[in-house]
């Protein structure tokens, strides 16, 4: 029988980028070993049909909220490494992706004052392949994790590169507000140990002032969500900032979570680093919707705040296409059997 | 043998040019191909290097004359011919390069995962794509029933028998350990196993993985080694070197009450390490080379767990400042605390760090080579590593390479190995042996 935390919850999301199916990732890999325009042509084709036919798959599942796929993204800072000036490295080295087996992002190299006109997310964004009424969420690195992530010595304090990281991206966002009802902010990197010693106060502070910046006076939900380790640290910074939803990575890593939750939760529950055994489906739809009801009655959330329910690692792109989508299904199992809508 | 002082080795695979790699496919080379290539093996035969000379000055055709030769003939008749020539190229290049460790440069495999699984049972290829980064993918494979070794195709073993044709220096066969044989494959077949024990999901993920690297390492890892062996040739000893790219992908693996509620005493990694390293035959010893990880989750066990394995690399450079200097504030970066703190924990009797001086990331530039001394000389003169403890190489990623820009990446390694040496004789008064041309020396002293 459902219980008050159950009737709260409202829906499911994709809380980071979808896998690539294999025609959008042999047109992929045909581009790279023969890059001209007609290749590239073929790409872009293949990436807007699979935006396309995810967007339908998010209709057909229930999303509350859905996505362009992030299929035109190679890493989180894609954009940022390719279109703002001061930031290069997009062929440079790469480093392994926190918490992920054999994901990697290429490392943002900073080599002089960042500086950007408020076009730089054009390029890869696609909201028309998202149906109506579905309504649209945006998911973007978090500036916290680009400065984490970052080297270079264009910037010899951090604090100021974080802020004018944030102002960039503030801008980006912007110019896309009227187009999305959501936007998340993926934070994976303070979370994670080979970073987290990188985190000082006075880093914190600005990531707070950063999202209040970046939000205020926005007309859309907004989001930050850890995508992995472990949250305890940063998580009183974001619950006191006016961003709307907080979202946890709960199944690869112990989360410590020692506080009163006044925000929407997204619940990442989904261990999209590991497949599943075709015939043993640890994450079947009823066991999915036992750890979803675990996990809300350990956390001291408010009556008023509203539960997602989400992937882990804030990634489906660390599977195959076919796991993704069936993962994808079984999430909106769980949601039904949650709410009673089938059992 | 006596080992050479700041003895430099190669630890990853070669750039895959196809001007080179083309002599094994079953295409025509282009004329391009074919000029590019010509002028990279002059460079080789050219090399500065004075310690050995170049293996082959006097012997027979030069690898330009060689390649010319098989570049003319069709595919089908030079294909056994090219996989020597593309070992001998390997080879040569490292050995004129200054480098004392002999491999092919890896030119004979495609990567380090799947083409390790070939004499494998229980695996079974995904049919479907992977992102990993960019515009790379990969199918990962599955581990779909127990492990279990053929010893059908010995790529190994094959490999090892061209290389040791062209030698002259100690060989280096590089084997991909089984934690990241087991790490970088869906494990599905432990796993499930313990899931259906009805054990909790971590619990099966780390005790499936568990299980699974060590039927690897006594089935598969501690077979090829004692095939390896016995391939030897009398007197030779083969350098095994155990790679690995995600050790600590999962620091659950590592986290000390994890271990006490599994019931291990030691991570993962370390069972399977020791598993393959506790009785090496004689004419065998082993090398560890890890990319880029959080190093020190797995330090402590190196002097007390692993003695027969005697030298460890470690990725520094990437992540190091470009500054000049033999101080903490100048050599930073996640490698450098690695190496501080494998300090405090300290080396075995014979173990060794083999530092890497050198980034090989697509786009690196040569490192300036009193960068490169300075990389060798700080954990000598400042953290106090005895000069026979510290080895150096690049780091691996030199397929990411220009052919010219390995070239001179790695001539410039061997220059601020030269410069380092210097400031050993200085300080020690020791007679070292230079890899370049004395000219060069006194170039740099004056």
């Amino acid at each position: 029988m459902p219980g008050s935390k159950d009737a709260r919850v409202k829906g499911i999301q994709l809380t980071g980028r979808h896998a690539w199916s294999d025609e959008q990732t042999n047109a992929a890999r045909a581009y790279a070993r023969e890059p001209n325009s007609q290749k590239l042509e073929e790409l872009r084709t293949a990436q807007r049909r699979a935006a396309e036919e995810f967007g339908q798959l998010q209709a057909r599942l229930g999303f509350a909220y859905a996505t362009d796929g992030g299929f035109r993204l190679k890493d989180d800072f894609t954009p940022y490494v390719e279109k703002v000036a001061g930031v290069g490295g997009g062929q440079g080295q790469i480093n392994r992706q926190p918490g992920t087996r054999n994901a990697y992002y290429f490392t943002p190299i900073v080599s002089s004052k960042l500086q950007s006109d408020a076009v730089i997310l054009d390029e890869y964004l696609y909201p028309a392949a998202i149906p109506a009424p579905l309504k649209k969420k945006l998911i973007l690195a978090s500036p916290l994790s680009f400065v984490l992530a970052a080297e270079g010595t264009g910037y010899s304090n951090q604090v100021e590169l974080l802020y004018d990281f944030s102002d960039v991206q503030s801008r980006a966002i912007r110019a896309h507000a009227s187009e999305y009802q959501y936007v998340q902010l993926n934070e994976s990197f303070s979370t994670d140990e080979r970073f987290a010693r990188g985190v000082t106060k006075d880093l914190l502070s600005a990531f707070r002032d950063c999202l209040d910046k970046t939000f205020a006076d926005l007309p859309v939900r907004s989001a930050v969500y850890f995508s992995s380790g472990n949250a305890k640290d940063i998580l009183p910074v974001v619950l006191g900032t006016k961003v709307t939803d907080i979202g946890f990575d709960f199944n690869t890593r112990h989360q410590e979570i020692d506080a009163t939750i006044d925000k929407n939760v997204i619940l990442g529950l989904q261990n999209v680093t590991r497949k599943l055994p075709e015939n043993l489906l640890a994450e079947e739809p009823r066991r999915l919707a036992d750890n979803a009801r675990s996990v809300l009655a350990s956390l001291r959330i408010t009556d008023r705040s509203e539960i997602f329910l989400g992937q882990s690692q804030g990634s489906d792109g660390l599977q195959t296409y076919p796991q993704a989508v069936r993962r994808d299904e079984n999430l909106s199992a769980a949601f039904r059997l949650i709410r009673g809508e089938i059992s | 043998m006596t080992e050479q002082l700041l003895s430099t080795r190669d630890v990853g695979s070669g750039p895959r040019d196809p001007a080179i790699l083309g002599l094994l496919r079953p295409v025509p080379l282009t004329p391009e191909q074919v000029e590019r290539a010509s002028s990279f093996l002059k460079r080789v035969e050219s090399l500065p290097t004075t310690a050995y000379g170049a293996v082959v000055a006097g012997a027979g055709p030069s690898l330009v004359e060689e390649y010319s030769r098989l570049a003319r003939q069709s595919p089908a008749e030079r294909k056994e011919a090219s996989i020597d020539l593309v070992v001998k190229i390997g080879v040569v290049t490292l050995h004129n390069l200054g480098f004392r460790r002999a491999w092919n440069l890896e030119w004979t495999r495609s990567e380090m995962v799947e083409w390790e699984c070939d004499d494998v049972g229980g695996f079974r290829k995904s049919p479907h794509w992977q992102h990993s980064y960019g515009s790379r993918f990969w199918k990962p494979k599955e581990i779909s029933e127990e492990i279990s070794y053929s010893g059908s195709s010995e790529r190994h073993v094959s490999e090892l028998r061209r290389v040791q044709k062209f030698a002259t220096d100690q060989i280096r066969v590089p084997i991909t350990d089984p934690h990241c044989m087991i790490h970088n494959n869906d494990n599905l077949y432990y796993y499930g196993k313990r899931l259906q024990k009805g054990e909790d999901e971590t619990t099966s993920c780390l005790k499936g993985d568990h299980e699974a690297g060590l039927d690897f390492a006594r089935r598969v890892t501690s077979n090829r080694v004692r095939r390896i062996s016995e391939t030897a040739r009398p007197g030779e000893k083969i350098d095994i070197q155990f790679d690995n790219f995600t050790v600590t992908s999962e620091p659950r693996e590592f986290d000390l009450p994890t271990l006490k509620k599994l019931g291990l005493n030691v991570p993962t990694y370390i069972s399977e390490m020791k598993e393959t390293t506790h009785s090496p035959p004689a004419n065998i010893e082993f090398s560890q080379h890890n990319c880029l990880q959080k190093y020190e989750f797995y330090i402590g066990y190196i002097a007390s767990e692993l003695p027969n394995v005697t030298r460890f690399h470690y990725e520094l450079s990437t992540h190091d400042s470009e500054n000049l200097g033999l101080t903490a504030e100048t050599r930073t970066g996640q490698g450098w605390d690695a190496i501080r703190l494998l300090k405090e924990h300290g080396l075995g009797r014979n173990q060794k760090v083999i530092i890497d001086v050198a980034p090989t990331y697509e786009g690196a530039k040569p490192p300036d080579p009193k960068l490169v001394r300075d990389r060798i000389l700080y954990p000598i003169m400042t953290l106090g590593f005895e000069p026979n403890q510290i080895e150096v190489a690049p780091a691996c990623g030199q397929r990411n390479l220009s052919l010219e820009s390995m070239l001179a990446i790695d001539v410039n390694i061997h220059k601020g190995r030269d410069l380092a040496l210097l400031q050993l004789q200085k300080r020690y008064g020791i007679d070292a042996e230079p890899h370049l041309t004395r000219s060069y020396l006194r170039s740099v002293r004056t």
